[in-house]
């Protein structure tokens, strides 16, 4: 059925594009043969002969293992602690220069403290990547929260609901599209940090598997991880999308967004 | 109706300087692990490098970096970006390729680049450039498609067409879009160029951090990641300032506003 | 009505001043008694929405008092509900109709589950939204939306019920259905009924009685009986004498204040100066 999509005439265009710029890729890669630009049939084959292969399972399956859990933690946190700054105007002021603070610090330049830290492991790459991730999910639903109708809070109070109550069943679903949005923007920033963190500190993973594979002059392998990583990037991005579109269907069916 | 707050929060700014003064207590009394030193040690460091001109220096480096790396992806993504909202077959042509090379992070070309242009600031700038390539690049399509029809026939009708209209119509209407974009290009060209400098530079403030990780001189370090985040922090104040400023005359705004 | 009722909510020289000092309401008593309906009548601005989340105790008075059965209101309690004006901010566009009517109830450990979707089915048919039940809010019309705000009111089996300003955001075709379903309601359940309006009409055609305040930090006026025959009816009730004579009454109260030169909106019709009720038209 999407596939039916993809076949109408506006995408005939950029697929026709594509095949054309392969193909030169192709013939240029074949006569002017240089280590820098394989040729597209040798990038495809090592393509399929690492990734279908045992490699897989030990360079890209940490990789996503790693992203999953700081991924995960870096949800948790977020959440738990941007729904409490959102919701008590007091506890943001207090934390704002702080939170302020530790926001503005690019999450990849802490991944010197935690090899320090932590040592060079998967902890430090779940540390860091929990770190990085966490911001836009945690801004996010502070947002979320603070921007709860009044009547929908007097609502619950006029309805006997307990502060914890209102918390997770006004403030929480209310906040529900903010959070998904710095859930996206969460996903795309551990997806880079663990690439990075395995470029700097690491001996298996798929940014160690391509930086190496540069070092070491495997450069179809090279070509093969950075492409692996571009469809890992685009599925994770998919899988997410319809994910969020199901949970907030509630949300994408209104014309107008609530206040 | 609104409780009048005081525009300087006092009371967070207190609170700030409490946690830094336990953290300084507690690193004294060797409670922390040794990788976590006084943070007036680092305060030093950092005074001391930005004077004698060790961590200046960087600076210097990583902003040339960086300029260059943001003006090549803009000069790029906004032409490539107002021929793509304007011409349907150039969108059609080239928007497979974007949604495909889009996701791919950044930092996952840098071994290409390595490659082609082995450490330096060529190889930086290519990555940066990468990087901030595609939000402006979306930014500035969106622009150029949401500009009303009506505003280009009224132009034909004044004679005016083709290029001077690209100038006089397109472009200002386009404005507020390509400036968000530009200050979220501008955002993560900033992360990439010290991610770069961190993971394969040979200068740069970024790699002044790892190189002071590898010599365990701890609170230059520190000084150094603190800066990132200073400089980060007043770039973002600026680009905020500047978009404020574009989308504040912008006809698409004022129509809002009224 | 001619049965001295015993009285349910006694709002007794309440004030309210905001914390930055605004004095929003001055000092207000009345009452009301049980099911009977109640307006509140006055000019933009003058504390309406306050009162009524005072006397809901989502805000604490600065003076005065609240009782409802004689007992001190300090927290919402479960005997009362508000419904708010603005419809879309105050119901849960991630639950349906019925999600929505139901969520009262859920606190209420001491009935069934079963009963819980009886007592929902019945207000949303009492409000006769019983085909959209399954329906998200935002697929509903304004009108609609907040027959579901008051479906929900309902579903919580309150005793007395504050409406601020409910019928403001929608056409008049659909306010006119939405009053007789208010006084349907007070009918059916025994609610108790408080209204808020800046809308005259409405509060004579609703009430049995009917407090008109001052331009703030306001005050009670004049506190007005409304002796019009029972039930209401939008047309004949309208075209009573009687009618006619109150809310011109009304209209002098709240236009006597404007001595700023400022015309309020309400005052659309040349003002009969200085009006006397003349009796009881039906006794």
């Amino acid at each position: 059925m999407k596939l039916n999509k993809l076949f109408n005439r506006g995408n005939a265009a950029g697929i026709v594009t594509v095949i054309v710029l392969l193909v030169l890729w192709q013939v240029i890669a074949s006569i002017k043969q240089t280590v820098y630009v394989p040729p597209v049939s040798t990038i495809f084959l090592t393509f399929i002969k690492e990734w279908f292969s045992p490699t897989f399972g030990q360079q890209a399956i940490p990789s996503l293992y790693r992203m999953a859990v700081g991924y995960f933690f870096a949800t948790i946190i977020g959440v738990t602690i941007g729904i409490v700054i959102g919701s008590f105007k007091k506890i943001y002021h207090l934390l704002d220069p702080v939170l302020q603070f530790w926001r503005a610090i690019p999450a990849t330049a802490i991944i010197p403290v935690g090899i320090l830290l932590i040592g060079i492991g998967d902890q430090m790459k779940m540390v860091v990547i929990c770190f990085g991730a966490m911001w836009p999910i945690l801004i996010n639903t502070a947002d979320g929260a603070r921007l709860v109708p009044t009547e929908r809070l007097d609502t619950a109070r006029i309805f006997g609901l307990s502060p914890i109550e209102t918390l997770l069943r006004v403030i929480l679903p209310s906040a529900a599209p903010m959070i998904a949005a710095g859930m996206r923007t969460g996903l795309s920033i551990a997806f880079i940090m663990i690439v990075v963190s395995e470029m700097i500190g690491s001996t298996d993973g798929l940014g160690y598997y391509i930086l190496q594979a540069q070092r070491t002059f495997a450069i179809p392998e090279m070509y093969g991880g950075i492409g692996l990583l571009a469809i890992l990037g685009y599925l994770l991005n998919v899988m997410f999308v319809s994910v969020e579109r199901k949970v907030l269907a509630w949300h994408y069916g209104q014309s107008t967004r609530p206040a | 109706m609104q409780k009048k707050t005081s525009p300087i929060n006092w009371s967070g700014f207190g609170f700030f300087l409490v946690c830094v003064a336990f953290v300084e207590v507690f690193a004294r009394l060797g409670w922390l692990t040794s990788y976590v030193p006084p943070p007036s040690q680092v305060f030093v460091a950092l005074f001391q490098g930005l004077i004698s001109g060790d961590i200046s220096s960087q600076i210097g480096v990583t902003l040339s970096v960086y300029v260059r790396g943001l003006a090549l992806a803009s000069v790029l993504s906004i032409v490539i970006g107002i021929l793509m909202g304007t011409y349907k077959p150039v969108f059609d042509s080239l928007k497979i390729i974007v949604e495909f090379l889009r996701p791919v992070p950044s930092v996952a070309m840098i071994p290409l680049a390595i490659l082609f242009f082995g450490l330096g600031a060529t190889m930086r700038i290519s990555v940066i450039t990468y990087a901030a390539f595609w939000p402006l690049l979306i930014n500035t399509i969106y622009g150029v498609r949401a500009i009303d029809p009506q505003a280009l026939d009224v132009a034909r009708n004044f004679g005016i067409t083709g290029y001077e209209a690209l100038w006089r119509v397109t472009l200002p209407s386009a404005l507020a879009s390509i400036a968000t974009g530009f200050r979220v290009s501008a955002t993560i060209a900033l992360v990439v160029t010290i991610t770069t400098e961190l993971i394969a530079g040979n200068s740069g403030i970024g790699f002044y951090i790892s190189q002071m990780e590898q010599a365990n001189r701890l609170p230059p370090m520190y000084a150094a990641i603190i800066l990132t985040g200073i400089l980060g922090y007043l770039l973002n104040t600026l680009y905020f300032t500047l978009e404020h400023k574009v989308v504040f005359w912008t006809p698409a705004a004022r129509e809002r506003v009224t | 009505m001619s049965n001295p009722s015993e009285i349910l909510l006694d709002v007794n020289a309440l004030q309210k001043r905001y914390a930055d000092g605004t004095l929003a309401v001055q000092e207000i008593t009345l009452n009301v008694r049980e099911r009977e309906f109640v307006s509140i009548v006055g000019p933009s601005g003058c504390g309406k929405t306050t009162l009524l989340k005072t006397i809901c105790a989502l805000l604490t008075p600065t003076k005065g008092s609240v009782k409802l059965h004689g007992t001190l209101i300090t927290e919402p309690p479960p005997q009362m509900v508000l419904v708010f004006q603005d419809y879309a901010r105050s119901l849960f566009p991630w639950l349906t109709v019925t999600g929505n009517v139901m969520f009262p109830l859920r606190k209420r450990k001491d009935i069934s589950q079963a009963d819980k979707e009886q007592a929902s089915q019945r207000a949303i048919e009492a409000v006769g939204l019983t085909k959209f039940a399954k329906h998200f809010p935002w697929q509903l019309s304004g009108g609609m939306q907040q027959r579901v705000a008051i479906a929900r009111a309902v579903a919580f089996r309150p005793q007395i019920m504050l409406l601020d300003e409910p019928f403001a955001s929608v056409d008049a075709l659909t306010r006119a259905d939405l009053e007789d379903l208010t006084l349907a309601l007070r009918d059916e359940f025994g609610i108790t009924m408080l209204l808020v309006t800046h809308d005259i009409d409405e509060a004579v055609y609703l009430s049995d009685r009917v407090f008109v305040l001052s331009t703030p930090p306001s005050t009670v006026l004049e506190e007005i009986s409304i002796p019009l025959a029972q039930p209401r009816e939008q047309v004949s009730t309208r075209s009573e004498a009687g009618f006619l004579q109150l809310r011109n009454h009304i209209h002098g109260l709240i236009g006597k204040k404007h001595d700023d030169g400022m015309k309020s909106f309400i005052l659309d019709t040349p003002l009969p100066r200085a009006v006397e009720l003349e009796g009881d038209p039906v006794s």
